[in-house]
């Protein structure tokens, strides 16, 4: 079929031009005007009127032709007027929409504009009129059900021959399945992006890894060159064990048997022990008797001293007016010694008693302990200038009767070896040392030879005379054995007439 | 013994006994004193048995010395 011109009501708009000058090709091929010169002389008709013939033929067939593309495209073909009646609705409008031709053609275009679309196709009309031309706008449309779905419209003028717009012409294309597509294509880049930053992430931390695993490495092999030395040195020292093993194997020989002759002797040593087991339970049977001698030995002499004393004073009392002058002083010698025995008992009794004496520990208050006996002591002394410095003594753990005793000794001894001053001064403090409290009590009074400071804890050892100072000599023996009891220590520094200083020691409180 | 004993002294010491004595009737509080050596001889004194089988044990003394 060959068109010569077209030749109809309508004219094309630009792109349909553009097809149209493809097709025209063949009309200016000279071959192609002499194959149809040859056509007309067969039909017998003068050639300028078989001319007009061919063409009207031509253009009816043209339009048919023109008329199946659009009614058998795929895509929704519809034409509407300028108000938006539709005017035609082709095959594919039907299949689309599913409104038939008949339903379609006559009503407004807004009958598949979805709800929120109406004005759309207003402004599509809009458009046309300004004489614009609308390709592939993706918009949503309803079919008869309202059921909404993607379409692409290309929309284009209709022209009469003068160019004057008349209608619009309007392609719908339905691209739901493309839309999926994209969809899933824009989903599926998402993840991709999602998964490139996670890899980037990782990327960067396995960077930081491989700079950790480089150093490591490094390190490693610093560490195996080491290991080079180490076992080199390692190698050397097992030769140089090697030899000592020799060695040692002879000393072990050696040691052998001096094993065994050690083994000897402790036999023999276990057999000394049993012995001295027996005899240090038999030294513990011989204390406790020597304790029970020394109780009874003091109570019975107790007896024949009582008597010696009532007699003498029943012999002064009951006779006093026989007795002369002289019998009565020989009377009194003999009262005065017996008294004296009598002390002498007393206190060695208290001695004896100290050594059996279980220690009862507690917490002491010292400073009160000091002032009580201070006190109690200055009122004995009537008004002897007695001057106390009783300095934070710091408090004990240890036997409350015991220490007493050791107090009310020392600052009895203090008082009494300061007698012959006009003014006694008397200063008692502490201090911590290591581990242990030290106590003193310091004095003005007669002092003593440091020459026989060693005598002075001694059980009747006196640097004095009764007739300078009276005394038994027990007390700081007693002072020395319960502070020995405690674990503690005792010691004294003197000078002649200057005074003296006595120490003693105390663990300190247990926490 | 008809004596009236309003002070039982017992003791053992006869030293200690003849001093106590002494200092008992200085104060004269030992007219009517008996010394006993031992406890059980106060005993048989104060329950009537023994050397003192027949004594009115009702008659009891009004201080006993125990040393």
């Amino acid at each position: 079929m060959y068109f010569v011109t077209p030749c109809s009501s309508l004219s094309f708009n630009k792109p349909a031009m553009d097809k149209r000058k493809d097709e025209q090709e063949p009309v200016d091929n000279p071959f192609f005007f002499q194959k149809v010169r040859q056509e007309i002389q067969a039909t017998g008709l003068d050639v300028p009127v078989a001319i007009r013939v061919a063409k009207i033929k031509k253009d009816e067939d043209y339009t048919r032709y023109l008329a199946a593309i659009v009614e058998y495209s795929q895509d929704a073909i519809i034409s509407k007027s300028l108000d938006g009646t539709i005017r035609s609705w082709n095959k594919g409008g039907e299949k689309m929409f599913g409104y038939t031709a008949k339903q379609a053609i006559g009503r407004h275009i807004s009958l598949i504009a979805p709800p929120g679309y109406e004005t759309e196709e207003k402004d599509i009309l809009d458009k046309i009129n300004r004489n614009e031309i609308i390709e592939n706008y993706e918009t949503i449309r309803c079919k008869k059900g309202g059921e909404q779905f993607y379409v692409s419209l290309t929309v284009s003028p209709l022209k009469d021959q003068n160019g004057a717009i008349i209608g619009v012409s309007k392609i719908a294309r339905d691209i739901t399945v493309r839309k999926k597509f994209e969809a899933a294509l824009i989903q599926a880049n998402k993840t991709l992006l999602l998964q490139n930053l996670e890899k980037e992430k990782r990327a960067a931390e396995l960077t930081i890894a491989n700079a950790e695993l480089v150093f490591q490495n490094e390190e490693k092999e610093q560490r195996a060159a080491e290991l080079v030395i180490a076992n080199k040195e390692l190698a050397f020292q097992n030769l140089e064990k090697e030899k000592r093993a020799a060695e040692l194997t002879i000393a072990n020989r050696e040691l052998i048997f001096q094993n065994e002759e050690k083994e000897k002797r402790a036999a023999e040593l276990v057999i000394a022990n049993r012995d001295l087991r027996i005899s240090g339970e038999q030294v513990e049977e011989v204390n406790r008797e020597l304790e029970s001698f020394s109780y009874s030995v003091s109570h019975d002499l107790r007896a024949p001293l009582r008597a010696i004393h009532g007699y003498s004073r029943m012999l002064k009392e009951n006779h006093e007016v026989q007795l002369v002058p002289e019998a009565k002083r020989l009377m009194n010698t003999i009262m005065y010694n017996a008294k004296k025995m009598g002390q002498l008992i007393d206190d060695l009794l208290t001695f004896s008693r100290i050594g059996r004496k279980e220690l009862v520990k507690g917490n002491l208050h010292m400073e009160s302990i000091v002032t009580d006996i201070c006190r109690e002591l200055k009122d004995g002394q009537g008004n002897r200038a007695i001057e106390f410095h009783i300095g934070g003594l710091l408090p004990a753990y240890a036997d409350s009767t015991s220490i007493r005793q050791v107090w009310l000794n020392l600052i009895s001894n203090a008082i009494k070896y300061s007698g012959l001053k006009e003014k006694a001064f008397i200063e008692i403090g502490s201090e911590i040392k290591d581990d242990e409290i030290i106590y003193h009590i310091k004095d003005n009074g007669a002092g003593f030879d440091m020459r026989y400071a060693n005598k002075l804890f001694g059980v009747f050892q006196r640097l004095h005379s009764d007739e300078e100072f009276e005394g038994t000599g027990v007390g700081l023996a007693l002072v020395q054995r319960i502070i020995n009891k405690h674990g503690g220590r005792t010691w004294a520094e003197g000078e002649v007439d200057k005074g003296a200083i006595f120490y003693f020691t105390l663990k300190i409180i247990p926490s | 013994m008809n004596l009236d004993v309003q002070l039982l002294l017992v003791e053992d010491n006869s030293s200690d006994a003849e001093m106590t004595v002494n200092a008992l009737k200085k104060n004269g509080l030992a007219n009517k004193l008996l010394h006993l050596k031992d406890g059980a001889a106060a005993l048989d004194y104060i329950f009537g048995e023994g050397k003192y089988e027949g004594r009115r044990v009702e008659d009891t003394p009004r201080v006993i010395l125990l040393v």
